[in-house]
């Protein structure tokens, strides 16, 4: 059988050892919910009128407060849509977003100001608890999200099942 | 024996922050999520941080943060086994049911009848304590491990913002809000000697209003009496309760919540005890304006505790009502102010050799406070307070609070500080009666003064590279006119009454480090250290020794690993050594607990967990129990 002291050493000197690696970190809350936002542009479908000619690139919109940093940038960039690609945009107010496909609204004010527009609305529980389309969580440890239908679909938005099956409440 | 209902205390008194202390991480380095699928996205684990963005690095107090993650990961199914994840606490346990919880020391000497009183402890801003002894009973309040968010451990005076008995630390355990419940949980849990079932439900009605609603139900069995057999301490409780969260309009949140609960806990050779209690709250937050927000709470709370209707018991009905203010002024101040009031009834009926005088009584407890934060340059920021309380044995009381926070880079914080705390008198300080035969009589001392804090600090906080963190806290406290047992005049044979009679101070360190030094694994280890020393005041008899406050252990070591094995399986260990309590025939002992659990699917998942895993058996407190190992499988499902 072990002894307490056998696992003092082994697991301190495996501590002291550690310290020299190079260090990453187990992700962060904000990290997964960067790799969300571009993701979900491949599970919903926006009316025409609502997508930029051409091959533009749709634009995710970060209004308010940026959370995010880089690591928002970096996973826009990994995203590749029907041949669109996917450009973050930070803006301070509302001012422009109907452009946007996507926006991230950093606090609560600009939850009620969006009005009616074919964009998908994302807000955090962290945040606020105004929610837009989609509502971010924490549930068990992973991030996860509501969906708001009527809201979408008052917006035109299509939502596919593939992504209202990750939902943890879908409200009708 | 009568006595032995007040085995096991811990705090005393007041306010509410809102998690003035909130816990938010620094970003880390973006590791690479964009070869995942969506569905594998959604079902990473995370770190969670938190609603508010004063990052953990910023602020000026020895402070460890629980997480959520930790809390689930661990073996730990009650409260109490929770704490022990905070290296800058000392967590005891006495039998199944009893724990003894500090920070800093002064963790009683239950042959002097001292008990661990010091500590403030709270369940979203609602204290969690018995007033009438200012402690905590560890089988009261209970929770679902799930619905916890984290819990902020402080260690040190918090007394300007949390108010008396927030003097050697403060322990705020956060429920997450209602939004974040899956539809249905269940928890089962069950192995030797202890069966835990859990179960929740939880959704929302329209976009505004989000509730969730459990119940909990815990066996444990007996322990070992330390010279063998069965201790005959078995319990149980069974507890329910739920949570809604409200916002009516974007700038407001309100939450009701409440629990009731009701339980056994045998004692051996004598009428077993039932423990019942019930709570209602309601807070509401509003932004105000940008940077101000106002939060009001008010919660009743009641707890009970007994033998047979003739043999002791007692219960508490707390009402309270807290009101804070948070604004900034111009660019460079950040002002807190508030206040609260509370009213305690309580009725204790105890027998003819231990008693209370007068038996019944409303106590009532008022304060106010302000806090200034000044940012004298990015940098330096120094945050000064105030509380004036006014409690019902010896009026007002003044605690004051001075911290000055210099951050020389964005990962670096130092940080001193000096404060004033103090515990107030209580019903059992003041007003206890206890008889044997007609040869001893002891008494409360009816000018009983507070027990007082003064407290100098000095910390380190930094992150010096991705993944690594570490914090270092050195302490310095200077104790006046905590509690003895003197020699006094009556009409028993032997005349004991409580008084005022030590002084001294304390001194040491806190540390802990935590680093990821891969992507799956994170470390951490930390340490206390701790020395004692107390005198006997001029005109004491010097009764029992200097150390009756505590028989603390000079240092304490606790070690913990957490393991992702690959996208399902996680395992974790946390291992703990103490020293030898001093005074108190416990020898130095180590124990080690550990958790593998496997995701079998988004809905299951299957855990084998293992506490004091060590020894067959091992003593952790004076007069405890000796505490065996535990095994247990468990099962988690989730819709």
């Amino acid at each position: 059988m072990w002894t307490a002291s056998k696992i003092v050493r082994a697991v301190a000197g495996a501590t002291v050892l550690c310290l020299s690696l190079p260090l990453l970190a187990q992700p962060t809350d904000t990290a997964v919910k960067a790799a969300f936002l571009p993701r979900f542009a491949r599970y919903v479908t926006w009316p025409p009128s609502a997508m930029p000619r051409g091959a533009s690139p749709l634009l995710l919109c970060v209004i308010g407060k940026d959370p995010f940093g880089p690591m928002l940038d970096d996973a826009a960039r990994s995203q590749l849509i029907d041949g669109r690609r996917i450009l973050v945009r930070r803006m301070s107010s509302l001012a422009g977003v109907e452009g946007c496909q996507i926006a991230f609204l950093g606090s609560s004010e600009f939850v009620g100001r969006m009005g009616i527009r074919p964009v998908l609305t994302v807000t955090d529980a962290a945040n606020t608890s105004q929610r837009g389309v989609i509502h971010f969580i924490i549930s068990g440890g992973r991030v996860r999200f509501f969906i708001d239908q009527a809201k979408a679909q008052q917006r035109g938005l299509a939502i596919s099942s593939r992504l209202l099956a990750l939902a943890v409440g879908v409200s009708q | 024996m009568g006595v032995s209902v007040f085995r096991c205390l811990g705090a005393l008194c007041c306010l509410i922050p809102a998690s003035a202390f909130a816990q938010a991480l620094v970003p880390q380095a973006p590791e690479d999520l964009s070869g995942l699928s969506i569905e594998e996205l959604a079902n990473i684990q995370v770190r969670s941080a938190s609603k508010r963005d004063q990052p953990l690095s910023a602020v000026p107090a020895s402070i460890y943060v629980i997480d959520h993650d930790q809390i689930v990961r661990s073996a730990a199914l009650t409260i109490p086994e929770m704490l022990r994840l905070a290296p800058n606490l000392q967590v005891y346990q006495q039998s199944p049911s009893h724990w003894v919880v500090t920070a800093r020391g002064l963790d009683g000497d239950p042959s002097a009848q001292s008990f661990s009183n010091k500590l403030l402890v709270m369940i979203d801003g609602r204290t969690v304590y018995t007033p009438l002894f200012s402690g905590v009973y560890w089988d009261l309040p209970d929770l679902l491990p799930d619905d916890i968010d984290r819990i902020e451990v402080i260690s040190g005076p918090g007394a300007t913002l949390w108010g008396a008995n927030a003097v050697n630390g403060v322990i705020n355990i956060i429920t997450r809000g209602a939004s974040t419940a899956s539809r249905a949980f269940a928890d089962i849990d069950a192995g030797t000697g202890e069966q835990v079932v859990g179960l929740r439900l939880g959704g929302h009605v329209g976009a505004d209003l989000s509730y969730r609603a459990y119940a909990r139900w815990i066996h444990e069995d007996a322990a070992e009496a330390p010279g063998g057999g069965s201790a005959g301490d078995s319990w149980h409780r069974l507890g329910g309760g739920f949570r809604a969260d409200w916002t009516p309009t974007k700038a407001d949140n309100v939450t009701f919540q409440g629990d009731i609960f009701g339980g056994v806990d045998e004692l051996p050779g004598s009428p077993h005890e039932s423990i019942s209690g019930r709570n209602l709250m309601v807070r509401w937050d509003r932004d105000t304006a940008p940077g101000q927000q106002l939060q009001v709470q008010a919660f009743y709370d009641r707890i009970a505790r007994g033998q047979t209707p003739s043999s002791p018991r007692f219960h508490v009905d707390t009402y309270d009502v807290d009101l804070q203010h948070s604004l900034t002024l111009g660019s460079a101040n950040q002002l807190v102010w508030g206040g609260g009031a509370r009213v305690a009834r309580y009725d204790i009926q105890f027998t003819p050799s231990f008693y209370f005088d007068p038996s019944s009584r409303s106590l009532f407890l008022a304060n106010l406070f302000v806090q200034d934060t000044l940012a004298v340059s990015d940098a330096l920021k120094v945050t000064a307070g105030l509380k004036a309380e006014h409690d019902p044995y010896v009026g007002f009381s003044l605690l004051p609070d001075v911290r000055v926070a210099l951050q020389p880079s964005k990962n670096t914080l130092l940080w001193a500080a000096v404060s004033h705390a103090v515990r107030s008198p209580t019903p059992f300080d003041v007003d206890a009666q206890e008889r044997v035969g007609n040869l001893v009589a002891l008494s409360g001392d009816p000018v009983f003064r507070t027990e007082k804090l003064t407290a100098y600090e000095l910390g380190l906080r930094t992150q010096p590279m991705a993944g690594l963190s570490l914090s270092v806290t050195g302490f310095y406290h200077h104790y006046d006119d905590l509690r003895t047992v003197e020699l006094t005049t009556g009409p028993a044979a032997l005349n004991l009454a409580w008084a005022n009679g030590l002084a001294g101070h304390s001194y040491g360190v806190e540390a802990w480090a935590t680093a990821s030094p891969l992507p799956w694994w994170t470390v951490a280890a930390g340490t206390t250290l701790l020395h004692e020393d107390f005198h006997f005041k001029p005109g004491s008899s010097k009764l029992l020794g200097p150390w009756q406050n505590g028989v603390d252990p000079s240092h304490q070591v606790t070690l913990r690993s957490s393991m992702n094995l690959g996208k399902s399986v996680t395992f974790d260990l946390d291992f703990r050594a103490l020293g030898q309590l001093h005074h108190g025939d416990v020898p130095a002992y180590a124990e080690l607990g550990g958790r593998l659990a496997w995701s079998v699917s988004d809905q299951l998942t299957l855990t084998l967990a293992g506490e004091n895993l060590l020894h067959a058996h091992h003593v952790e407190y004076p007069g405890g129990d000796a505490i065996p190992r535990k095994v247990l499988a468990g099962l988690q499902w989730r819709l």
